[in-house]
């Protein structure tokens, strides 16, 4: 008998949304907890040794790291399969999620000081810029036949992606001239970002998590401006 | 299928012992990464990259994912969704937490330019990683189970490396398969393999000789 899988994490990471995404493209229910103790405490350590967020538990077992806790979700539950059948749209959807992960999500850090115009190392800037340039081609080659990350329908790269998307437009792309939105600049992942709101478990998955990221985003503000106090 | 890069690199090492398992024919091709002509094929730029129709895999997860997708047996993983989960938590684990960790030891191996501090920060990201690895392994002996998998076929060459990069040259990081019951067993089952005992040897020459280049220069 499998049980219901639990996952712990919030949802306003983009690593937690990429499991809750794809878990509803699998129309599976997920029971989601926050980390015990917070994100690299010793008691959630206990649960997972590297202390990261998501987690996931399920018949006894404890799966750590957001992509093989998906591959997980699609090896255990057969149907439906996310993964295509053809092993070469499978190879463009992972890699679309590796270029997320090796390409895209590490710039996004090293332009928080610069946000304000002001105050703004515009070699940083220039630099971090090209960097999403590059990232962004990747995507671009490595997609597969669209609209989605690799054929007609989402799957693992598309949850990757698109948490990234939801959070580079709400902290980076308006306030960076420099730095174009791909979903409208790029007409390949402008196809693929309509396609995303056309399907309707990605639709609520990316809504869901952007309502998250927003809301986290206002709590962190508060918290700076009181500490500014 | 055509395999771009060369033995010399980790990463390469894991899609030819992953290949080797299975039983498949790679075609080993040279490509300078910097190269317009090679970047107009993979634009990352990096190897390995598997040339499949004229099309571009690149990143060694995703290309010994496809192999495994395009020739399913004999099997690279294990049968069950967990054994699965397992070795493909040992590959996350050298990508994301040991291959960071052995790269602040490449810029220390001369004693004379050490930095102390680089070093013991270093040191304990390793020793937190072998607890990682500890975590998530399964039975044994190999990554999993009784037959080697993806994870070990990415950890291998990985430990090779740290062998000749770290532990010959850093006299206070400690070897764990010597010191770790765990990676002692599976060390000695990757290295009894008849697939991997000779291949890591290869790749274990090849680092070295990549390593006196550098050095070198």
């Amino acid at each position: 008998m499998s049980s219901k899988p639990k996952l712990w994490g919030s949802i306003a990471s983009p690593y937690v949304a990429r499991v809750t995404m794809f878990a509803r493209l699998k129309h599976l229910e997920l029971d989601i907890e926050k980390a015990p103790g917070g994100m690299g405490s010793d008691e959630f350590k206990k649960i997972n040794i590297t202390g990261k967020i998501p987690a996931l538990e399920h018949n006894g077992h404890v799966i750590a790291e957001c992509e093989t806790i998906c591959e997980y979700l699609d090896d255990a539950f057969a149907e439906p399969k996310v993964a295509p059948a053809e092993p070469m749209l499978r190879a463009n959807s992972r890699m679309i999620a590796r270029i997320t992960d090796l390409y895209v999500a590490p710039h996004n850090t090293p332009l928080r000081p610069h946000k304000d115009p002001a105050n703004r190392d515009q070699a940083v800037v220039d630099s971090v810029a090209k960097e999403f340039e590059k990232a962004f081609s990747y995507v671009e080659n490595f997609m597969g036949p669209g609209p989605f990350a690799a054929g007609d329908k989402p799957g693992i790269g598309d949850c990757a992606l698109a948490p990234f998307i939801c959070l580079l437009q709400q902290t980076v792309f308006p306030h960076f001239d420099e730095i174009p939105d791909p979903t409208v600049s790029n007409p390949r992942i402008k196809l693929w970002w309509e396609a995303m709101h056309s399907h309707s478990e990605a639709k609520a998955g990316v809504e869901e998590y952007d309502a998250a990221l927003r809301e986290f985003l206002v709590y962190l503000n508060n918290l700076m401006a009181q500490r500014a106090k | 299928m055509k395999l771009y890069g060369a033995l010399a690199s980790p990463f390469v090492a894991r899609a030819i012992l992953f290949a080797k398992i299975k039983g498949v024919d790679l075609e080993l091709a040279a490509a300078s990464p910097s190269s317009a002509e090679y970047r107009a094929f993979n634009p990352i730029g990096k190897i390995p990259a598997l040339e499949v129709d004229g099309k571009c895999i690149a990143e060694s997860e995703v290309i010994c994912e496809y192999i495994e997708d395009s020739h399913p047996t004999p099997s690279g993983f294990p049968a069950d969704a967990f054994g699965r989960a397992q070795s493909r938590m040992v590959s996350r684990v050298v990508d994301l937490y040991m291959s960071p960790a052995v790269s602040k030891f490449a810029r220390q191996v001369n004693p004379e330019k050490r930095d102390a501090a680089v070093v013991t920060a270093a040191l304990a990201d390793l020793e937190k990683v072998w607890t990682y690895l500890e975590s998530f392994m399964g039975e044994g002996p190999f990554a999993v189970g009784d037959v080697p998998t993806l994870g070990d076929c990415t950890l291998a060459p990985y430990m090779k490396m740290t062998q000749i990069l770290v532990f010959s040259n850093f006299a206070e990081a400690a070897d764990p398969t010597e010191t770790n019951p765990r990676l002692k067993t599976w060390w000695d089952a990757v290295n009894a393999d008849p697939n991997f005992g000779p291949t890591l040897e290869e790749y274990g020459t090849a680092f070295e000789q990549m390593m006196r280049f550098f050095q070198k220069m």
